[in-house]
């Protein structure tokens, strides 16, 4: 890790790498605490606690595996507990598409896959530079990957003690971050790009209480539309130049 | 267990396969210009939907007011570009504080 930030240090300033490496750990440190509450709400269900841990190391995508955990919680089956953990997965092929870019070849585009999840997409659609897009990407990924079970085996381990973690307004964490890495996007991309991610948003809201989950968030890429970003470039959309 | 553990496996294999998707078409296939504009806008998106379900809904029902207005709080100091810190900072204190006056 420290190797690969003294290469980028030339392309980076000083300033803006130790702001991008705060971010990233918070970003990490808000995905443990959250990891430790998903494992204290498997092993609430009577479930092993090999499970969750199990999903965190194979999976990494915490509202799928969330919702693996309360259907197979309850004695549903487990085949369908797979079939809408995939459905709310399926937003990461996009994702994949533009990240790639900042992934590099080979090896490194065949294990940065995992590493392909929410908070790293914002730092590598977020980032300034394609230097800063890069190592956000990696460092924010990587460590997601290795904060994620952590998190939840200790709070499988934890388990009950816990009580009520949204008591300290933690739930607010996930959607704050992603909130701070997308806003400024959506604003630097102009009127339309906003118009269509507030649309977007609201089209997921106002069916998130009557479809399954996952599905409400793909709904919002009728909002895509709405921008039409696959018209030739105005200066407009010159969003990662 | 064997049946379990099948579902795990595909639930996993599955997810990859999602996220490997684009990069490893990258190689032999590079989208044109509109496209990429068009992937982006589209990343863009999805993700401000993740937040707002995840700001605005919990466990699978609308979210009492506490949750709302820390996530709000955040949506306002995202567009006038505060610092991280304080943005995730002031949504979790206006969540925690919200909860503790009472707002569920």
């Amino acid at each position: 890790m420290y190797a690969f930030i003294v290469l980028n240090m030339d392309t980076i300033n000083r300033t803006e790498l130790h702001s991008l490496l705060r971010s990233v750990a918070v970003v990490c440190l808000a995905g443990g605490i959250l990891g430790i509450s998903y494992g204290a709400l498997a092993i609430g269900y009577g479930l092993p606690w090999w499970i969750p841990v199990l999903l965190s190391v194979a999976v990494v995508a915490g509202a799928s595996e969330m919702m693996f955990v309360a259907i197979i919680g309850v004695g549903g089956s487990p085949w369908l507990a797979a079939a809408a953990g995939l459905l709310v997965n399926a937003r990461h092929v996009p994702f994949g598409f533009q990240v790639a870019p900042v992934m590099g070849h080979g090896l490194r585009s065949i294990l940065g896959a995992h590493a392909i999840n929410d908070e790293s997409t914002s730092f590598a659609i977020a980032g300034s530079s394609p230097a800063m897009r890069r190592l956000g990407f990696w460092a924010c990924g990587v460590g997601i990957v290795l904060v994620w079970p952590l998190g939840t085996a200790l709070g499988t381990w934890l388990g009950a003690f816990l009580g009520d973690l949204d008591r300290w307004g933690l739930d607010a964490v996930f959607p704050a971050m992603i909130l701070a890495l997308v806003i400024p996007k959506a604003r630097a991309g102009g009127a339309v790009l906003t118009t269509a991610v507030v649309l977007g948003a609201a089209i997921t809201v106002a069916t998130a209480s009557f479809l399954p989950a996952g599905l409400p968030e793909l709904l919002s890429l009728a909002a895509v539309a709405f921008a039409r970003p696959w018209r030739p470039a105005t200066t407009e959309w010159e969003l990662s130049s | 267990m064997t049946e379990l553990l099948a579902a795990i496996a595909v639930l996993a294999v599955g997810t990859y396969a999602f996220r490997a998707t684009g990069p490893l078409l990258r190689k032999r296939w590079k989208p044109s210009p509109a496209l990429q504009r068009t992937l982006e806008v589209a990343s863009v998106v999805l993700l401000a939907a993740v937040a707002a379900r995840s700001g605005t809904f919990h466990d699978g029902e609308l979210a009492g007011g506490a949750l709302i207005g820390g996530a709000a709080v955040a949506a306002v100091l995202s567009w006038i570009k505060a610092p991280f810190l304080v943005i995730v900072g002031a949504a979790v204190a206006v969540t925690a504080g919200l909860r503790y006056a009472g707002l569920g």
